[in-house]
């Protein structure tokens, strides 16, 4: 376990950056309970600050995980976000998107949102942002990138792709045996 | 290749053969301190000291030629020794002396944290922006193009309209024309026959017409 290099921390926060835009820098100055990046064999932990303390005391083979995993880095250098992430993407989310009962299930078994499942969105999302997905009773259900932006979208087929998914939370039970290992 | 340099030569050497171990038990100070037997601690001095004979045979030569000056060691600097170049190899940086290991960026330090923030909010805000004005214009356009299609309708409509307005006025001012006359005609038809009944009232000659 350590803390990033400066390379590593801006590679996060481009990532970052996609979904909560500036308010990273609510996730960086947290003056009651300081949080902190920590790296442990690929992956990247926020983690409050005692706990990462605590953690030092434990073997490096031997800790396997502390806090909320944000995501991993990937053998060409690129950091992936994972679903595990969701927690404090939605919380400073920058687009969302609402998603009708009726494309609630097919969205969390791994499909894109389509046209006919919207039941509101953001009103200025440009093309290719980042967005997290709510359900219409406001519960997080994954994030994603849109396909279109707001405007085009109104004059979509209702079969028509609006965003691309990236994380959804049935990936907790989808790819259970990679996610934490 | 001189003789001593081949390496036959080195092989034979018996320097080569040989080498010095000192152990640390009697170099180290505090190791020494430790042994049982502590051998004298003034070392034998190297210098050679000469017997009587000697002695005599060096005061006749100083006689003779004079004292033996010690050996003169020049420094570097006195000996003038060119400074040597070295071949420039195109290409090869020396190493920068710098401390390896990865830099971590500290826990708190907010100014380069918010400095990251900063520099990639304010691209993706660049690239974003850009991305809206196109959208923007593109609706713009797209809607000037509506009105333009929506104007050249209403035109042609209106033609059309006009069309028919004409030919049904023509229709009206035709028939009003048309009921003017058959009433002009049958007023003056009436007035015709007014006239001749009061003509006809005064000489009415009957006429008769017979045949063989």
């Amino acid at each position: 376990m350590r803390p990033l290099t400066e390379e590593e921390t801006k590679v996060v926060f481009e990532k970052l950056a996609n979904y909560i835009g500036r308010n990273i820098s609510f996730l960086v100055n947290n003056k009651e309970d300081p949080h902190v990046f920590r790296l442990q064999k690929d992956r990247v932990y926020y983690v409050s600050e005692n706990v990462a303390k605590f953690a030092g005391s434990v073997a490096r083979q031997n800790l396997m995980s502390l806090g909320t995993c944000l995501g991993k880095f990937t053998k060409t250098g690129k950091f992936r976000l994972h679903i595990t992430a969701l927690e404090y993407i939605s919380q400073y989310a920058k687009y969302k998107l609402w998603v009708k009962p009726n494309g609630e299930m097919p969205f969390l078994y791994g499909n894109n949102v389509l046209k006919a499942h919207i039941g509101k969105m953001s009103e200025d999302i440009p093309e290719h942002a980042g967005l997290v997905i709510y359900s219409m009773a406001d519960v997080p259900l994954g994030f994603g990138v849109s396909a279109r932006s707001t405007t085009e979208a109104r004059n979509l087929q209702p079969t028509a792709i609006v965003a691309y998914r990236q994380g959804d939370i049935g990936e907790y039970l989808r790819d259970e045996d990679t996610l934490f290992t | 290749m001189p003789r001593n340099k081949t390496q036959a030569a080195k092989k034979k050497n018996p320097e080569n053969f040989r080498r010095s171990v000192e152990s640390d038990v009697f170099t180290d100070s505090e190791a020494r301190n430790q042994l049982a037997s502590q051998p004298k601690k003034t070392a034998r001095s190297k210098v050679h000291k000469q017997s009587h004979l000697e002695v005599k045979k060096e005061q006749r030569s100083a006689r003779l030629y004079g004292k033996k000056k010690p050996l003169r060691e020049y420094t570097e600097k006195e000996l003038h020794i060119p400074a040597l170049n070295k071949a420039i190899v195109p290409g090869v940086v020396p190493k920068t002396r710098g401390k390896k290991g990865k830099k971590f960026v500290d826990d708190h330090d907010s100014v380069v944290l918010t400095r990251l923030v900063k520099q990639i909010n304010d691209k993706k805000d660049l690239l974003n922006e850009s991305k809206l004005e196109k959208s923007q214009r593109i609706e713009e356009i797209r809607e000037l193009k509506k009105q333009e299609i929506e104007r050249k309708e209403e035109l042609k409509k209106q033609k059309l309209d006009d069309k028919k307005q004409q030919i049904k006025s023509k229709a009206n001012t035709a028939r009003t024309i048309r009921r003017r006359n058959a009433r002009e005609l049958a007023r003056k038809a009436k007035e015709n026959a007014d006239q001749k009944l009061t003509i006809q009232s005064i000489k009415k000659p009957n006429k008769s017409v017979s045949f063989a």
